[in-house]
Parts: structure tokens; sequence; C-alpha cells
């Protein structure tokens, strides 16, 4: 090194100019000249190299990189990948030799370290920062929270649209949180700041761009969901060579941890560090696995090949979180104590069992659960609700039995008023003033009307049904999808305030006969005029909240296998953009079709929500 | 060349270094030639290393002859380096000596390129910071403080580290 440096003065010809310049550099090179005898005064933070501390670091876990980058500035300009790009290797070996976290990398755009502390699960939420409930890790959002917290800051579309007046082209431009944090998976939440920052990058630029903006959105949007979907599809992959396996070499005892077989595969079994798993149900999953087989005899013949059925890009991530189920989402399994000290290799263990659509062994699943959970594979393609799925908001009519009570806090607050509200006000000068009855009981007097209008609904329902062959309600007409009550409902007096009826009395069709008179009569003062959106129009069921029930389907596609599935509005708008290359927004509302069944089955969702305190109807 | 022992170099050859400080060793031969800066120092009658006085060479002299007859590992072979987490009880006595010697080892040996004792340091090093908070790391390295009470909080909090460390 010396050697170098004297080399470097003759290489500096110039300095001769500069005879105070000359000096310094001279004085320098005297100085980096002068052997350095150790002990060096001064501290371990300064003289430490950046080799010597690349070379600690790499015997180090993440959570000690963590804290020393907090040690001193020194130690975090070092950790730091923007000053030395080889900090990010670091981060990134460390997480791989000492978590269980090695086969995913963060997302673009996501530095080593902060996936280091997202994946820092010990740490329990990082919002609440309580251990005690469990945690996952939301995308796009990029944090590791509880259910409880996510919730402060993913909204709804309704809730950013009323609430936080975001704008309509916003939120479909922006990526909805995956795993959908909901249970049911069928409203999809967004990442507010995400919503907030688009509002302001909208209103920054000028209305010509916001076309442009939306785009680019929309092509975010994709990257994020062709990112997660890769990563799931990799790791189930991967679970299901290890889950055959294992079924393979069935001659097991799973009681007994140390079995070779199962240690192999255990050390086998891939991470999906999404979600926070339980090691227990883990266990007594692969028992039950080990009983079933004495059992079951032929179990290739319920075939491994099922997820070729489904085309990888309708694994939706969120299909498989269902919580209410163990079976389908990925579980990671921690150890409890004892077994961390019983010889199994790894500390934590992830098995993830894999979206419904690959379910490498039927037989394990047989006591419902998989039925159930299939149900949310089928629930997009099968416009038929069953009744095990659970319905977005209370349905009474589902389940009147364990409903909560109709008139919750959700229903009351106005920003569940659909655009129907805003149609109705326009047309309420249409119709003749009815006095308001005396007042009641806010609360009694809405869950009272909440009733009686899905009494209504479901009559409706019944009649629609009637006109189909297969069905048993008998009814003594019929309405067609595209009859006018469908488009006036919400404004028809007679559902605004329903009289009281009897929905065992043998003239319980009469009301819908009412609704419908009266409907027909708005129709016939309307004609001309600006008409609230039919439900069969895309825009008339989004409206209607129906956007995230499978009614929707692609129009451009319905030849080929798997396009004409019905699937909500949103996958529909995605499906538009990857399979079709469709960017316009314009032209692909007219590649969206509604199912008339589908609507049927949803029309509860569209109309009971209209209702709201009665301050909030402006009669 | 694996192996000391298969080396050219016959077992009484030896050669002379000479610290910064101007102390003599006088090592076998097979040491120097393992590690090819320490040979690069040989013979010369004035030639010394500098950097390296002759307390810590002495101790790095010592680590050499003890592992003399050890495998030379690959040096891409990052990865056995890493997993063997485990230190022998020779070494974790060797490097059981106070901190400033500890440090002046790893540097030396970084110096002279003995890769082998370098990770061994890092590695003793490591362990003593595992599961200390940066306070504990602070006081168990002599470390001062750099930071401001803002930004120590700020730290705190995107780092996690809670209390209970």
């Amino acid at each position: 090194m010396v050697l170098q440096m004297s080399m470097d003065i003759d290489d500096v010809p110039k300095t001769d100019d500069h005879p105070e310049d000359f000096a310094q550099l001279v004085k320098l090179l005297e100085f980096l000249s002068d052997p350095i005898i150790y002990p060096p005064k001064g501290k371990m933070q300064d003289n430490i190299s950046l080799e010597v501390f690349v070379n600690i670091c790499d015997h180090l876990p993440p959570q000690d990189l963590l804290m020393l980058s907090c040690v001193c500035k020194n130690f975090a300009n070092m950790l730091n990948a923007d000053i030395f790009s080889i900090s990010s290797d670091i981060w990134k070996s460390s997480r791989e030799h000492f978590t269980v976290f090695k086969d995913m990398d963060p997302p673009k755009g996501m530095s080593q370290k902060r996936f280091v502390q997202l994946l820092n699960f010990g740490k329990g939420c990082e919002i609440c920062k309580s251990k005690e409930k469990k945690v996952q890790i939301y995308w796009p959002a990029f944090v590791r929270s509880c259910k409880d917290c996510i919730f402060e800051k993913a909204k709804s579309a309704l809730q950013l649209e009323y609430e936080h007046q975001i704008d309509k082209n916003i939120i479909d431009g922006t990526p909805p949180l995956v795993p959908c944090p909901d249970d049911g998976g069928k409203t999809q939440y967004y990442w507010l700041p995400h919503a907030i920052s688009a509002q302001k990058e909208l209103q920054a630029k000028s209305e010509s761009d916001s076309e442009e903006l939306n785009k680019e959105n929309i092509e975010r949007h994709l990257l994020v969901t062709r990112y997660w979907n890769e990563q799931v599809t990799h790791q189930q992959n991967k679970v299901q060579t290890i889950v055959r396996e294992f079924y393979e070499k069935k001659a097991l005892n799973t009681s007994d941890m140390s079995n070779p077989v199962i240690k192999n595969l255990m050390s086998k079994i891939t991470i999906n560090p999404f979600v926070e798993q339980d090691f227990d149900s883990f266990i007594e999953e692969l028992k039950t696995v080990v009983k079933r087989d004495d059992n079951s005899t032929n179990h290739t013949e319920h075939g491994y090949t099922i997820m070729d059925t489904i085309p990888s890009k309708d694994v939706k991530p969120n299909r498989s979180q269902k919580r209410d189920s163990l079976r389908t989402h990925p579980v990671d399994y921690e150890l409890p104590r004892k077994e961390k000290e019983a010889s199994v290799p790894l500390s934590k263990y992830t098995f993830d069992y894999g979206t419904p659509a690959i379910r490498p062994m039927p037989p394990i699943i047989s006591n419902g659960q998989f039925m159930d959970t299939s149900g949310s594979q089928m629930k997009t393609i099968n416009p038929i609700p069953s009744s095990q799925m659970k319905p977005i908001r209370p349905n009474p009519q589902i389940n009147p039995v364990n409903a909560p009570p109709p008139v919750t806090s959700f229903q009351m607050n106005p920003i569940n008023a659909p655009m129907a509200n805003h149609q109705m006000n326009q047309i309420n000068h249409h119709m003749p003033h009815i006095p308001p009855k005396p007042p009641m009981p806010p609360q009694n007097r809405n869950s009272q009307l909440i009733q009686r209008r899905q009494d209504i609904i479901k009559l409706l329902k019944n009649v629609v049904f009637a006109g189909t062959p297969k069905t048993k309600v008998n009814a003594p007409f019929t309405i067609n999808i595209n009859d006018p009550i469908f488009r006036f409902l919400d404004c028809c007096e007679s559902f605004k305030n329903p009289p009281f009826f009897q929905p065992n009395d043998n003239n319980k069709y009469d009301i819908i006969l009412k609704l419908k008179q009266e409907a027909h009569m708005l129709n016939d003062s309307h004609k001309g005029g600006i008409e609230p959106r039919h439900i069969l129009d895309v825009r008339g069921a989004v409206d209607r909240q129906l956007g995230n029930h499978p009614l929707f389907k692609c129009s451009k596609c319905r030849s080929t296998a798997g396009g004409g599935v019905v699937k909500v509005y949103r996958k529909i708008l995605t499906h538009l953009v990857a399979v079709h290359g469709i960017m316009d927004k314009q032209r692909q509302a007219s590649y969206i079709e509604v199912d008339p069944k589908s609507v049927v089955n949803y029309i509860h969702f569209a109309f009971i929500p209209e209702i709201r305190p009665k301050n909030n109807i402006k009669l | 060349m694996d192996n000391g022992t298969s080396n050219s170099a016959s077992e009484n050859e030896t050669i002379t270094l000479k610290s910064c400080d101007g102390i003599e060793f006088h090592i076998d031969a097979r040491i120097a030639n393992r590690y090819t800066l320490l040979n690069n120092w040989n013979g010369g009658e004035s030639a010394c290393i500098p950097n390296v006085n002759g307390k810590v060479l002495e101790k790095v002299l010592e680590w050499c002859e003890h592992h003399i007859n050890d495998p030379q590992l690959n040096c891409g072979d990052d990865d056995s380096r890493r997993r063997n987490t485990i230190i022998e009880e020779w070494d974790e006595n060797f490097l059981s000596c106070d901190q400033d010697m500890l440090f002046e080892i790893i540097l030396a040996a970084n110096y002279l390129e003995i890769k082998p004792l370098l990770d061994l340091g890092c590695k003793t090093v490591a362990n003593m910071m595992k599961s200390k908070s940066p306070e504990e790391i602070r006081s168990a390295f002599n470390i001062d403080n750099d930071y401001t009470p803002e930004e120590e909080e700020q730290f705190r909090k995107e780092n996690e580290w809670a209390e209970d460390y």
C-alpha cells in the first residue's frame, strides 16, 4: 500500500503548478505512509474497515444486524445499501443463512433491509406492537400487521370514495391488498396512503393526463399481482412435491419427530413468509394424513393433476388466505419450545397447503373444511351462492337466526350510500309526497325497515326464479330481470317505506306487483330523462355495490376455456388488460357483461344497503 | 499444496519475519507458504511488516503454527465457512484475550490475508454482538453513541428494537 502511494506521486505532474497543493499532498501521503502502530488510538467504530465489518456481519442473523445498524452512524452507513451496495448482500445472505425465508426475494423497489424488518415475525404487529395476535404481511402495503390494525388504513372502495373522497378512477387504478384482510375475501381492500398519494398525483396533473396516470397505476397493479402470484405458485409447486413425496413414503410414524424421512421433509418445507403460522396444527395434520393413509387405498385415483385444470393466473392469493380453515392458507409453524429442543433442524417451518385450486392430496381433506374453502373457488365460477358462503355484509336472508342485528353501524353509515341515492333524489320530485309517519326510535325503525325490505327482496327473488324451469318456487307471476323494477326498485315508494305485510301471507306477492307498478310509472315518467342505471349495466351493478360479486364476464373470450367464467368486476378489468391488452377504459366497459342469473342471486346485496337512517333520506 | 505437509519446503527450513517494531520471528517455512503475503515479507534483512507490532505478530504466528496442518479451504467456499459456527476450544482460548488484542489480531489477519484467522476473529466478535441491544453493543465494544436522541428514537422505531431485548 505504501509503495502504491509513493508511485502515485509520480503520476501527478500538474501539482508543480500549485505548490501549496503539492505540499498538502505530500503531507497526506506521509500520513498514510506512516505505519499505524497498534493498538490504534481511537475506537473500534472508527478503525474497523468495511471488509472486516462485512466479515463480522456474515456471522450475524438479521435481527442482530438491525441492532448493529442502530449502534453508531458508521455502522449504519456500512449497512446502508444506498451507500455501499455490498450491504444489500449482507442483508440478503444473513436472511438466507439465518432465517427460514430462503426462497423469497424482496419485491422490486424494496430494500433487503426493509424486507428483513418485515419478516421479523417475532416482533409481532408493526403497528400495535402486540405479540399476542396473529400477524401477516400485507402487500403491496408492505406492513406486518395484525388484523385489527390493518383496518386502520385498509379501506374498501366504498369507504375510500365516501369517507375519504377518493376519486373512483383512482380506486380502479389502486392495487388491492393481498392477502385480503377480510375473511371472506369478497371485499377488496385498498391501502389508504396509496389512494391518497394517487389522488394527489392526479390533482397535480392535468385532466388529460389522468387517463395516462390510470394506465400507469393499472400496470403497477399488474406487476404487484403478478409478483405475488408467481411467488405463491412457485411455493405451492414446491409444497406439492413435498407432500407427494410424503404421501409416497407413507410408512411413517408421525409421532416420532426424529424419523429421518420426516426430518428430510421438514427441511424441505418451503416458507411462505406472508402469514404467521402454527406448528402444532401442522403436526396434527400430518398425523391425520397418516391415519387416513391407512384407510384410503387408491389416492392416485383422486389425482394430483388437479392443478392443471386451473390456470395459474387464476390462483389468487387471497383465496388461500381464508382464516377459518387451516387447510387453505399457508401456515407458518413456529415450534413450541419442547420441539425446538428436540432434534428438529429448523426452528420455523412453513407449510403451505396451497390454494384449493392446487390440492395435492384430496384424501386429507374430507371433513368439510375442504368443501368450505373450495367454495371460495367456486364462488367465482358458480353464480349460485351456497349457504356456506359468507356474504360481505350481514345477510339475514341466508341465515336469519344467526344474523347480526340488522342495523349495524356499517349500514347506518352514509358512506354506504351508493350512487343510486343520488339518482333517487333526482327523481324524487316525481313521487307523490307521503307524509312521514310518526317518529319512532331510529334503531328500531331501521331494523324493521331493513327486515321488511329484505322480505321484499326475498319475494322478488322467488318471483324471478319462478320463471326458471328447475326451481320449485311457486309464484303467481314472473318478472323478467330486465323489468324496470330492477332499475327503479330503490326509488319506489313501497320499497323505501315498505308497508307491513306477512311473508307467509297468501297475498304476499301483492307487494311485488305494487312495486312493479310503481317502477313502471317511474320508468314512464323518465323517458328521455336521466335514468338510474340498470342493474344489468356494468356500471349499474357496480354502483349498486355488486362490483365484488361474481356476476361479470368477459364478452371477448367467451369461447375459450375459462374465459367465460363469471368473475368479479375488478378481475375482469385485470383480465382485459392482461389477456386482451385493452387499456382503454371506455373499451373495457364494453367488453364486460353482467350475468342476469347471478344478479338475481345477489340482488339482496344491491338493494338492502340502501337503507340509511331517516335523516339521510331526503323525502 | 493442499496441505502444509506436502509442501516442497523441508521441515527444518525457517524464514525470518520482522515486526514493525523490529522484533524478529523465525518461523517454519511451511507457514509462510500457506499464506502468500507472509511469504512476501520473508528474507529481507531489513524488511519488516509494517502495521503489525511484535506482540500481535507473535499471536498471529502462534495461531498459524497451531493450524499448520489444517486442510486449506477453497477461497470460494463461503458457505462452509459460515455454516461452521462452532469455534474450536483452542481457538476460543486463543482469542479470549482482551478486546484490543482481538481487534489487532483481526486487523493483522486482514492485513496479512490470513483468511481463516480473520474469519475466526470476526466470528468471535459476531458472537459477542449476538442478541444484544445497541446500547449493550456500545458498552461491550466501547463505541460512542453519535446519534442524537431524535435519531436514536427514529432508529428504535424503524428497527423495532424493543426494551425486551
